[in-house]
């Protein structure tokens, strides 16, 4: 699979990604942790998964945590785009000009793609993305 | 796990903002039966965290093991586990998997 990628997105720009808390418990020394669930794909996404890109974010103005969803208790977590394509994934912009619930971070929405078919491997990058993936520092 | 997966059946459809689905009957029924039949008496209690799609993850988590069940809407159900630091790692449907699975849950309550 050749991911689609957009090559004016800098490498060292940074991916935001909604987490619902249920997606982040805690691990058994009580400390939360990212589930791999939360970087995982239905058939509704058509093998793309939903990010906001730190420089779009930035431009608007807004913040990360202005990205999460209205009425629903999101963090966010952050991921480099290095990282991302050092997995063979493409990173693409994907501004929300229609969404039914508008978010001042529309604009900065991006996708990552080069998602596999089949559950195994997808469940295998899933994985991948959630070992780097961390809260935003600031 | 009764308790965690009830807590987690009570979410609705959109619960993550979005277009998730709540967990299916089937999803939550397998996860039981399967952590019925791996569980030691002392194992810890799992995480049980929604999917998108209406499945569910069993998961345990603790220094450089890593557990994880994945149940299908449908019910089928896959395992992955990861140990010493991802030298051993075992990728399999749950079937193949239930005497590894019972090893490792014995080594977590160890660790």
């Amino acid at each position: 699979v050749t991911a689609e990628d957009d090559g004016t997105i800098a490498n060292d720009d940074m991916a935001y990604r909604r987490v619902h808390p249920k997606q982040a418990p805690p691990d058994l020394d009580g400390v939360p942790r990212l589930s791999s669930a939360a970087f995982k794909l239905t058939e509704a996404d058509h093998g793309r998964l939903s990010i906001y890109l730190r420089s779009e974010v930035e431009s608007i103005p807004a913040t990360s945590s202005d990205c999460v969803a209205q009425g629903a208790p999101h963090t966010i977590a952050e991921l480099d785009v290095s990282y991302i394509r050092n997995l063979a994934h493409g990173v693409l912009r994907d501004p929300i000009t229609s969404g039914a619930v508008p978010n001042i971070c529309d604009p900065a929405h991006a996708v990552i793609t080069g998602f596999a078919t089949s559950r195994k491997d997808t469940d295998r990058q899933a994985r991948a993305l959630r070992e780097k993936a961390r809260w935003p520092t600031s | 796990v009764v308790d965690r997966l009830n807590e987690v059946a009570l979410l609705e459809a959109g619960w993550d903002g979005d277009n998730a689905m709540p967990p299916t009957q089937e999803a939550g029924l397998a996860a039981i039966r399967a952590v019925c039949e791996v569980m030691w008496r002392d194992t810890p209690v799992p995480a049980i965290v929604p999917m998108f799609d209406g499945g569910l993850q069993v998961e345990w988590h603790r220094r450089d093991l890593d557990i994880e069940m994945t149940v299908a809407p449908d019910g089928s159900r896959h395992v992955w586990i990861s140990a010493a630091g991802g030298l051993i790692e075992i990728d399999q449907e749950f079937r193949d998997a239930v005497d590894d699975l019972r090893n490792h849950l014995g080594l977590l309550t160890q660790a």
